[in-house]
């Protein structure tokens, strides 16, 4: 006979306690904390890890292990993912990870939720390796194959997440672009062809990626900007705009670098890099902003207020993301700032001995033109010894969310 | 000893333990084995008729527990895949249990030292845990908010991300 509640759980001892959340994912386990005092004591803690985060891997190729580094705290926390799998990052978007895994030598590709364990498996057939590369093939071979994906994840009450997904493959020269709903995988819709850039043998192949509220977006080097309407039935790329390249003739042969981020708002916008930083010539700055107005069909120049109060995170290979105060980031990041996680802007700026420093995150203030190492990481996690800037880790930009 | 299942012989000898409230039961030397602590008592010769007794652990654990120790040690050793997979299924109703059972069993499998045990009602409570906010929690296992509103939204500030569950999902085409 029981008369009263037999067992009181926040007396069940510290160990078991410990034993238990050490079983959870990171997001469930600091959630955990905030039951009672007695399980808070008992579960091991995780540092305040405010957004945003910048994911670094362990190792080039595929890591078993990453750095989630908190940019306003400075902390981190290591991240395995589960069954000791081997990864490579190649996206973000709202606290998802894409993935590209080896499984058999077989390059697969998933997205991942490493704060909840969530997953999603991309029905995938991009390639097989011949053999077991060394890391640094290893990751030149996978980043030709699969050098960066655009995607979100719509969170659903069963385990099936929608999901919509663009990904530049063949060393930029396709854009492919899928959906899955409802459980149902549809990778690929469709695959656009990516021209080669008039401009000559010096104009590398580039495209970036994009996704805004059900639309994907990728720009080519001449400044053709495509969309694709992924609610339609049969989605397909429509010319949506036409940026002009800045035109440097004297650094015409030199790397240039872009980027595309959509605001909250919808706006779309491109960051161009160039490949001198002498900083000497106002009228032709290492950076420039321009956002696209609709309306008018045109790409304006920035307004004073510069991106609206929002900041954008450019990560190595994660489509933008924009941020601002309400998101939380106000208190570390300034508005009106483009934040980059440093290796591809080091290669694009050409700037290699700048890559020897600590891991790190550049800031391009957008009113003022400065290029600042405005973050320094300072975390407990060694950097590799390189001698190759290109042996350097690629760092993500992450939005943390638990869902 | 931990082989003394293949002996027919061993295997019959029966070892009585005595919960809490006075309950006597019986299980095969082996099936004790599995429990550290009553491995040490029958090593040390303290496994008698009267049994062995068990002072808190209650009778209704007890007998989840017996059940267990005698279903895995007469499937120790060398287990074919199908009956690997039976014992799997068996865990997997046993640990279906209510959080009160839940609890006895956590804490019964930690102090007798059943190491299985423990390991199935440590994962069947953090899979009861996961993905749920902290109020769910304390629901699900009767448990008080002894956090003052600011101590609260101190914890919730440091990891806000975290606790941002229940936001609608954003559109998606």
């Amino acid at each position: 006979m029981d008369m009263e509640a037999r067992v009181d759980w926040e007396a069940l001892p510290g160990d078991l306690v410990g034993s238990i959340g050490e079983l959870l994912s990171v997001s469930s386990r600091i959630r955990c904390r905030a039951v009672c005092r007695s399980w808070r004591a008992a579960i091991r803690p995780e540092a305040a890890m405010p957004s945003p985060w910048v994911v670094i891997p362990r190792v080039i190729g595929c890591s078993d292990s990453f750095t989630f580094l908190s940019i306003p705290t400075m902390k981190s926390l290591q991240w395995t993912p589960p069954g000791g799998e081997r990864m490579r990052c190649v996206g973000s978007n709202a606290g998802w990870l894409a993935v590209v895994t080896l499984v058999d030598l077989v390059v697969r590709m998933s997205l991942v939720n490493p704060l909840t364990d969530a997953r999603i498996d991309i029905p995938t057939s991009f390639c097989r390796l011949g053999w077991a590369l060394d890391p640094y093939l290893e990751e030149l071979t996978l980043d030709s194959t699969i050098r960066k994906v655009a995607f979100a994840v719509a969170p659903s009450p069963n385990s099936a997440h929608d999901y919509t997904i663009a990904a530049v493959l063949v060393g930029g020269r396709k854009v492919a672009y899928g959906r899955g709903r409802g459980g149902v995988s549809d990778p690929w819709l469709g695959v656009a062809e990516i021209p080669r850039p008039p401009g000559g043998d010096g104009m590398p192949v580039q495209v970036d990626v994009a996704y805004h509220d059900g639309k994907l977006y990728y720009m080519e080097v001449c400044g053709q900007v495509w969309v694709v309407d992924m609610a339609a039935p049969s989605p397909s790329p429509a010319p949506f705009a036409n940026l002009v390249p800045p035109v440097v003739p004297h650094l015409a042969h030199r790397r240039r670098g872009f980027y595309l981020a959509c605001s909250d708002d919808g706006a779309l916008h491109v960051l161009w890099t160039r490949s001198s930083h002498d900083g000497t010539n106002r009228d032709d700055p290492d950076m420039l902003v321009r956002r696209y107005d609709p309306v008018s069909s045109a790409w304006e120049k920035l307004k004073p207020d510069g991106l609206g109060g929002a900041a954008f995170l450019i990560g190595d290979i994660n489509q933008s993301v924009s941020v601002r105060d309400r998101d939380g980031v106000g208190s570390c990041l300034c508005p009106d700032s483009v934040y980059f996680t440093n290796t591809p802007l080091c290669l694009l700026l050409d700037h290699r001995l700048y890559c020897y420093r600590d891991h790190g995150a550049w800031v391009f203030d957008v009113a003022t033109g400065h290029i600042d190492w405005q973050i320094t990481a300072d975390y407990d996690h060694p950097a590799p010894a390189l001698s190759r800037p290109e042996h350097w880790c690629r760092s993500l930009w992450l939005t943390p969310r638990a869902q | 000893m931990a082989a003394a299942t293949d002996d027919a012989g061993d295997s019959n000898e029966m070892i009585r333990v005595v919960s809490s409230d006075g309950e006597h039961f019986e299980m095969p030397e082996a099936a004790a084995n599995l429990s550290l602590v009553l491995r040490h008592m029958i090593e040390d010769d303290c496994a008698d008729a009267a049994g062995i007794p068990l002072a808190v652990v209650a009778a209704k654990p007890l007998a989840k527990i017996v059940d267990y120790c005698t279903k895995h040690a007469a499937k120790s050793s060398g287990l074919t895949i199908e009956e690997a997979e039976e014992l799997k299924r068996f865990d997997a109703e046993f640990i279906e249990v209510d959080t009160d059972m839940l609890y006895d069993l956590l804490v019964a499998a930690d102090f007798m030292g059943v190491e299985g045990l423990s390991k199935l009602a440590v994962q069947r409570t953090a899979d009861l845990i996961k993905g749920k906010t902290p109020e769910q929690n304390r629901e699900t296992f009767g448990i008080v908010n002894d956090f003052t509103p600011e101590e609260e939204e101190e914890i919730c500030k440091e990891n806000e991300w975290a606790f941002q569950i229940t936001k609608p999902p954003s559109r998606l085409c």
